[in-house]
């Protein structure tokens, strides 16, 4: 624990070793996430590299408050270095807002699913379906939040919300199904 | 399952996930191009200040340079103390060994006091033709006679007989136009002329019978125009 904090300190200072170690404790995690975006392995890395850029150089406008709110700073960073990639490469489409529809309850057991085959699930998403999911349900903004960040309506970002569920939904179902084949 | 529990699922089972399934994240390779861009971003910023500062201090230098070229030359007051006269020295004694040279040659074949005050040549080139206003070449004459006089204390008959000086009204006196033309060069030429008579002078101590014969000066222009004393010892 307290050896983030004192890569954090040494980071303030411009220290490059406290930099190399700071990339290698975080980078693995966030480029999990970045990849979670933009699902593509080159444009993870440059958003990695752009993302970690920006958090030696404003480094000294965070005060640190522990591990995990400075994990939370650095993640806020990488993200929206995703979105920056995904808005340069216009690749985020949204459905048809009218075409959303709720999703009805399901009473499936989905224990047996593992973490590889949610991550899956979710990068099987369209783009903006995809983004939506991740900004909201992953990393917790509200539809005010995103529908700022992203430049859309709030209710675009419901409906494309509604549509992600109902697709990670029914690929839950079938591979529940599937599994238990 | 309530919609909010889908999320919460996902949320959960992702948190457990360390790294991308199937996909190997390149730590090194990302933390080598990473490490280029924060070496560029400083050196970058340090181009930038380094170019700056550069940059203004050329343009202050041609300034000072342009500035420097616009004035006028700078008078050092040791410098022009010290080189002109120094100069005007050197040239002084140059004209003065030129003038007793040809005048000792002169004498020496002659065995005359034979002087030529027009044609007193300081330099052959960059020179030009000043015509003397005749008063002060008539002031001239005087000092030489006077010199003369003093120096050797030999009573002469007649400075104007035996030393014609005079010099023809058209005649016309050569100096080189600098800030050496002045009386006093003018004297000095005429003293180093005098030296050159000294030899004339020497044989009429020397031996005190000798008696200078008699003689008569008439004036001839020579090949470049100057005119010059032709001395007829008569008979």
């Amino acid at each position: 624990m307290s050896s983030i904090k004192t890569l954090y300190a040494e980071c303030l200072k411009g220290n490059a070793k406290a930099q190399r170690a700071l990339f290698k404790a975080f980078s693995q995690k966030m480029f999990t996430h970045c990849y979670r975006y933009l699902r593509n392995r080159e444009d993870a890395e440059d958003a990695i590299i752009q993302g970690f850029l920006k958090v030696y150089q404003n480094i000294h406008k965070l005060e640190y408050q522990g591990e995990k709110e400075f994990e939370a700073w650095i993640r806020k960073i990488i993200v929206n270095e995703a979105l920056m990639f995904l808005r340069k490469k216009d690749s985020i489409k949204f459905y048809d807002h009218s075409e959303a529809e709720e999703i009805h309850s399901m009473n499936d057991d989905f224990s047996r699913l593992c973490a590889e085959d949610i991550y899956a699930m979710i990068a099987a998403l369209p783009t903006g379906l995809r983004t939506i999911f991740n900004l909201y349900a992953i990393e917790g903004y509200s539809h005010q939040e995103i529908a700022t960040m992203l430049d859309i309506g709030e209710s675009t970002s419901r409906s494309q919300l509604v549509k992600a569920r109902r697709a990670l939904q029914y690929q839950l179902t079938k591979n529940n199904h599937s599994h238990e084949a | 399952m309530k919609p909010e529990e889908i999320d919460r699922l996902f949320r959960n089972e992702l948190e457990k996930l360390d790294q991308v399934p199937g996909v190997e994240w390149n730590e090194t390779g990302a933390w080598e191009k990473l490490k280029i861009q924060l070496k560029g971003g400083w050196s970058s910023s340090m181009i930038l200040t380094v170019s700056i500062i550069v940059i203004t201090a050329v343009m202050w230098l041609v300034y000072i340079v342009s500035n420097h070229k616009d004035a006028p030359i700078p008078q050092n007051h040791h410098t022009a103390k010290q080189s002109l006269p120094a100069k005007v020295d050197s040239i002084n004694k140059k004209e003065e060994k030129k003038a007793v040279h040809s005048t000792k040659k002169f004498s020496k074949v002659n065995r005359l006091p034979v002087k030529e005050i027009d044609t007193i040549a300081i330099s052959a080139t960059d020179t030009t033709v000043i015509p003397l206003p005749q008063e002060e070449l008539k002031e001239s004459n005087k000092i030489i006679t006077t010199i003369l006089r003093k120096d050797k204390g030999i009573k002469l008959p007649s400075v104007k007989s035996d030393f014609n000086f005079e010099i023809p009204e058209q005649s016309v006196l050569r100096m080189k136009v600098n800030n050496q033309f002045n009386i006093s060069n003018l004297i000095k030429s005429i003293e180093a002329g005098k030296n050159a008579e000294d030899n004339f002078y020497y044989y009429y101590e020397y031996d005190k019978n000798f008696i200078p014969p008699p003689f008569e000066n008439t004036y001839k222009k020579n090949n470049l125009g100057k005119p010059q004393i032709i001395t007829n010892f008569i008979k």
